[in-house]
């Protein structure tokens, strides 16, 4: 087992890892920004180190100086939380050049999935459903032909794409020509990379991911799915519930299948999530996160296992301690991420002074927060205060539970999203279970509207 | 017997090997009382060709410099030195850069060597070896000492010499052992050198086991700087740290009240083993002096206050 982990991260996460270490007897350092000095993530580690200014690029990205603390304080592991040098294959490498254990999969594996295209190739291969679509189609005549073969809608994306640019969703023939032609010039402008292909546009799937966990001995297990439809438009997620509700038990019973080829795949070891888009029956991997994401205590309420502990445990060269028959699924859980934004007004960020700080407690509720009053919440970073996570025996007292804790949850001095939480949880569409992607836009849209 | 300083490169071949085989030759005109690291340096004067290795070593000889020059120059031919044009790739070198206070200026010999005091290559294994020449070393620019790089670790000191940095580390380390080992007292005699730790009446080591924590508040455990105020007068300027390593002085080290301008670095934080210098804007005089050498550092802690001199 490793002796001292350096945690590059912060908020509830470095939180999160912290304590995972502590249970494990593991000693642990943190990493801060100037802005986060009196973070609970500094005060609970057992020794930190400030590593830059306020901005990412210049701290928690800085790569050389995580380094360097991690060395002087003869860390042995790195547990780089979710985003920033999460799924960074050269950041890993670079750990294990310095003798440093990276604890997310192998370089390899994180380089691999990050590249859209590879991924898509790889879980092919593995017999995994992929997006039907084309290579580069070089001419709007090549897009007319392969658009007849998918079926209408479709999309064109620039082959070195990112952020929507050279992005168009086509519904009909007639629109194919142009909108060719203005994503060409899009991705040629903003990548001086014109080139397009095209996927089939599933229209309003729903967005339902697969928790597995691997071990370096090759054994790996899934932890059930998480429905995370309710995004906002950024695809940012809001809430998530397990198990998905209104699922066919056969297609949720794939959808852990080919999660689990696909993780075999790339001899995955360690935590990670298998995005899929869901309609109907039909499923078509969308990514892999090869990270412990933001919602994996809904997973662990429902299997009451330790994710992040289990995730340093394989990391250290430790066999799973579970296996596939040991992990049953009890109930529903829910999390509703609590985001320093406004939740009416489009989700911008918002920082500043909490002046007060209630959190929610009680049977079936875990809050992971790393928020407290008089916490001056910076501009820099990810908007997260706090996740608020409720257990019942079915998927209606969890949602009860929930209103209740987001009843009791009182946060002062800046706008937060434990408003709209409220009414999506209260919303009778919401509560019927089943919703697709496009359901927090537009309840966001017509709540807007009716004020 | 004198001491001479023989100045040792390669660029040719197996430039490593070439310098190692260079210093079991210098042992034959004497007795070589130390020897620096290789280190590796641009080659000068000369673009496109390979980098020199570059070393140096104190010689006790009872040869005279016009001697000892001329087995210089046997040794560079034994080992294969081709001639070639000036400054071109060469198997070995030697060069006498100092020997004793003795002062040589003819047109074949000139002692210390002429461009010794601008020449990191030269002055930097130097100084490694002889205290003498550190001071010059430090004048040098900064991007002169940039120039040159130790390949492996620093060497050992001259006997006699005390390395306050090895005898620091040695003594830290029977402190942290006594501290864990839960004795009470640890003593050590070796090369005339004796450490003799004893635990006080409330077990607090005194510098383990936190051995690593910058001085900063907050961190359960960790050492603070509570009783370090960094509060200086109006006039003075905080010098900080802009990495996360550990703090060197530079040497001869700066004190309170030691006048300072920003050709000289008062110190390097030594991150992932790169030495970054600590240098003020401008002249001034040193008001305080907030680390000590060998000190874990984090982005933007307090080094150094200097203020106006007057």
């Amino acid at each position: 087992m490793f002796r001292k982990i350096l945690i590059a991260n912060r908020g509830e996460i470095a939180l999160r890892v912290n304590r995972a270490a502590h249970e494990l007897g593991l000693e642990t350092v943190a990493i801060f920004s100037e802005p986060d000095r009196s973070s609970l993530h500094v005060r609970n580690a057992d020794a930190s180190f400030c590593v830059g200014p306020g901005p990412v690029a210049r701290s928690y990205l800085n790569i050389p100086n995580i380094i360097s603390a991690a060395l002087i304080s003869g860390a042995d592991a790195i547990h780089p939380g979710y985003g920033l040098l999460a799924e960074n294959a050269r950041f890993a490498e670079i750990c294990a050049d310095h003798g440093l254990a990276f604890i997310g999969p192998a370089p390899h594996v994180i380089a691999q999935m990050g590249d859209k295209a590879t991924a898509k190739t790889l879980m092919r291969e593995a017999n995994v459903p992929t997006t039907p679509g084309t290579d580069i189609v070089s001419s709007p005549a090549e897009a007319l032909a392969a658009a007849e073969d998918l079926g209408y809608p479709v999309m064109l994306k620039a082959t070195a794409g990112g952020g929507g640019k050279g992005m168009r969703a086509v519904a009909t023939p007639e629109e194919l020509e142009h909108a060719f032609a203005t994503a060409q010039a899009e991705a040629e402008a903003n990548f001086k990379d014109g080139r397009l292909y095209m996927e089939k546009l599933i229209a309003n799937p729903r967005h339902i991911e697969v928790q597995i966990i691997g071990d370096a001995f090759g054994n790996v297990v899934h932890v059930g799915e998480r429905d995370c439809s309710v995004q906002k438009p950024s695809h940012q997620k809001l809430i998530e519930e397990a198990p998905a509700p209104l699922l066919a038990e056969a297609t949720r019973e794939r959808l852990h299948s080919y999660a689990l080829e696909a993780a075999r795949a790339v001899r995955y070891s360690s935590a990670g999530t298998l995005e899929f888009l869901v309609d109907g029956d039909d499923l078509y991997f969308m990514e892999m996160n090869t990270r412990i994401q933001v919602e994996h205590p809904v997973s662990e309420l429902l299997f009451r296992v330790d994710l992040v502990k289990e995730q340093i445990r394989v990391a250290a060269g430790h066999r799973l301690s579970f296996e596939q028959g040991e992990l049953r699924a009890q109930g529903h859980a829910i999390e509703c991420r609590i985001n320093a934004e406004e939740g009416s007004n489009g989700f911008a960020p918002a920082a500043g002074l909490l002046s007060e700080v209630v959190l929610p407690g009680g049977p079936g509720i875990r809050v992971d927060s790393h928020a407290y009053a008089g916490l001056d919440v910076p501009p820099f970073y990810d908007s997260l205060l706090a996740k608020i996570v409720a257990h019942g025996a079915t998927r209606d007292e969890a949602l009860t539970r929930m209103s209740c804790a987001l009843a009791d949850t009182h946060i002062g001095g800046i706008n937060t999203t434990i408003g709209i939480c409220r009414a999506i949880v209260g919303d009778g569409r919401f509560r019927a279970g089943g919703v697709s992607i496009d359901y927090l836009p537009s309840f966001a849209a017509a709540s807007t509207a009716d004020r | 017997m004198a001491l001479a300083r023989i100045g040792v490169g390669s660029n040719a071949g197996q430039a490593a090997a070439n310098v190692e085989r260079a210093f079991a030759a210098l042992s034959s005109l004497g007795r070589l009382v130390a020897r620096s690291s290789l280190f590796r340096t641009r080659a000068w004067g000369v673009t496109g060709q390979p980098d020199f290795v570059n070393a140096a070593a104190l010689l006790e000889t009872g040869l005279e410099p016009r001697e000892l020059l001329a087995k210089l120059k046997g040794i560079e031919v034994e080992l294969g030195r081709v001639a070639t044009f000036r400054w071109g790739p060469r198997a070995i070198d030697l060069d006498i850069l100092a020997y004793d206070d003795v002062v040589v200026d003819e047109p074949d010999l000139v002692v210390p060597h002429a461009r010794l005091l601008e020449r990191a290559f030269a002055l930097g294994p130097l100084a490694e070896i002889d205290p003498a020449f550190e001071a010059a070393f430090f004048r040098l620019p900064e991007a002169e000492r940039a120039s040159i790089e130790r390949i492996g670790p620093a060497p050992a000191r001259r006997p006699g010499v005390v390395d306050w940095d090895q005898t620091l580390e040695r003594v830290r380390g029977a402190a942290a052992f006594c501290a864990s080992s839960g004795l009470v007292r640890f003593r050590i005699e070796e090369d005339g050198l004796e450490i003799d730790v004893r635990r006080g009446p409330r077990a607090e080591p005194p510098a383990a086991p936190r051995e690593f924590a910058p001085a900063h508040a907050g961190g359960a455990g960790s050492v603070t700087n509570g009783s370090v105020s960094h509060e200086v007068g109006p006039a003075a300027s905080l010098l900080k740290a802009e990495f996360v390593g550990i703090v060197r002085l530079a040497r001869p080290t700066v004190s309170e009240g030691s006048l300072v301008d920003d050709e000289r670095a008062l110190a390097y934080v030594e991150a992932l083993g790169i030495r970054n210098p600590v240098r003020p804007a401008g002249p001034g005089r040193v008001a305080r002096v907030f680390v000590s050498d060998g000190q874990p550092v984090e982005y933007g802690q307090p080094l150094f206050a200097i203020e106006e001199a007057r």
